[in-house]
This record gives C-alpha cells, structure tokens and sequence, in this order.
C-alpha cells in the first residue's frame, strides 16, 4: 500500500482541522480552515489501529469471555482496512475497543470486589 | 515528537514488580495476594491462570517452571515485548514504523486463545495444562454454598 503524498489532510484526531502529513506520518502542524467542505478531499488512507493485541492482553488477563468477540472484531476490523473500507475498518475496531473496554472494567470491578471478599475473610479469620 | 512516559512508566513497574516478587520477598506475596477472583469463584482456569508464577519462575531462570504454569503466556512474552516496543514508537510519533499483522493472524488469535482456555480445563492429560492447583483452592461458589445451607464439616 503506497502512502498518500505531502500535504494537508482532515486530521484524523478532529476532521475539523486539516493536519500537514508529511508523506509518511503525521506531524503536529495543524491548520484551522473553518469548517472543512465536504465532497471530494484527498481520503487518507490510513487503517485504525484494529485493537487487536489489546483484545489478546484483555482476554488473558481479565479472565473474562468478552475479549474473545474483542479478537475477532480486531480481525474484522484489520480485513476491512485490507479491503480499503476504512470507514467498516473504524466500525469493527470501535467495537473491538468497547469489548476491551468492558472487558478490563468488569475485570477490575471483580479484582477489587473479590479482594474486599478476601481481606474481610483474613479480618474476620476466615 | 511524543514522550513516551507510559510505556517507560510501565516497563519500569512490570521490571520492578519481577524482581522484587522474584526475590526473597516473593513468599509473603503469595500470603497476601488473593489470586484470580474468576478462578476462585468458578474453579476455572482463565486463560491466564499462573501467568505471575510463569513470568516469576522465569526472573528465576526456571524455563521448565514458567512452561508448566502457563504455556500460552510464556510462549506469547516475545510477542509482548514486540507489541511494547511498537506502542514505544507510536508514543515517538513514529505511527508509520507500526506493523499490522495480517487478518489471518487476528483469527488464529481468536482460535488460540479460546482453545487455550477450553483445553487447560480439561481432565486427563490435559492437566498438565492447567495453572498449577493449590490442595486449598476450592472454589469459592462451592464453599458460600457449604457455608449457607449447612454442608459437611
């Protein structure tokens, strides 16, 4: 996949501001334009991060069946970007995201609820 | 041009708590720590059961032990440490050096780990798999249960 040339494009942080792309990644000059006029733009085509190795540490860590979807929404998310629908790419990894998400809050909820279990145990000599 | 203060951050706890917990004072951790909640409310192994004690028998140089406590996460540290390195280099601003690996990867991914966590459940030779059982580690549910309708003992 070849990379966009040099220029300004949507910054893909806040496409309310166009962000100078220096033909290989991302600098931080960015340029306010006003509301950017829909319609044709030269699309950038970066992929999302897919989320998948955090999916992998969620599932393995958190102890929990809701990374497993995480994966293979990863997955769905890294086909589509190989495909070009970056916009299915954003949707899968969001997903993906909100799996993990949950993943590791439900995770740390039992963690410190099971640790509380556990030192009212210990105080109470169980 | 980024800092990157959370992966050094990271590496530096994860490096601190190894050696630490390693060492002589790593007994009393083992007192201290109530373990994996999911694994002492159901009885099963999670994917990650005895990932500590692998990643500890490793900072002792106990391959054979690390294996034995977990082999999936003991085959997957290099793998973390090329994820750490790359998340290294997006906080450098360097997003472009990051490899994606291929999909089939992801869905090999997927396949592994829920195999992983089926498998080490199994009885029979598949024991061997699971997170090392400690004679005092029943699970909690069972023990609630003993405790609230009168069991044995």
């Amino acid at each position: 996949m070849s990379l966009p040339p040099a220029g300004y494009y949507p910054d893909p942080e806040d496409p309310s501001r166009r962000r100078y792309w220096d033909g290989a990644r991302w600098t931080e000059e960015r340029v306010d334009l006003g509301p950017v006029a829909p319609g044709p733009g030269p699309a950038l085509v970066v992929a999302p991060d897919p989320w998948l190795w955090q999916s992998i540490v969620a599932t393995i860590l958190c102890c929990l069946p809701l990374g497993i979807p995480g994966i293979v929404y990863a997955a769905r998310s890294s086909e589509a970007a190989r495909r070009g629908d970056l916009a299915a790419a954003r949707a899968a990894a969001g997903t993906a995201r909100t799996f993990v998400l949950w993943s590791v809050g439900l995770g740390l909820l039992t963690l410190v609820g099971y640790a509380l279990l556990f030192m009212v145990g210990v105080v109470a000599g169980l | 041009m980024g800092r990157p203060v959370a992966p050094l951050a990271l590496a530096a706890a994860a490096g601190t708590a190894t050696l630490v917990l390693s060492g002589p004072l790593g007994g009393r951790y083992a007192a201290l720590t109530p373990g994996c909640p999911i694994r002492a409310l159901t009885g099963f192994d999670c994917p990650g059961c005895g990932a500590t004690r692998a990643v500890l028998a490793l900072a002792r140089g106990d391959v054979a032990a690390a294996f034995d406590h977990n082999l999936l996460v003991t085959l997957l540290l290099p793998v973390l440490v090329v994820v750490w390195v790359q998340w290294l280099l997006v906080t450098l601003g360097r997003r472009d050096a990051v490899w994606q690996p291929p999909p089939a990867v992801a869905r090999t991914a997927a396949v592994v780990v829920a195999g992983w966590w089926v498998v080490r459940n199994l009885p029979g030779p598949f024991a061997r798999l699971g997170a090392e059982r400690m004679a005092a580690d029943v699970p909690l549910v069972a023990s609630l249960a003993t405790l609230l309708l009168g069991g044995p003992g």
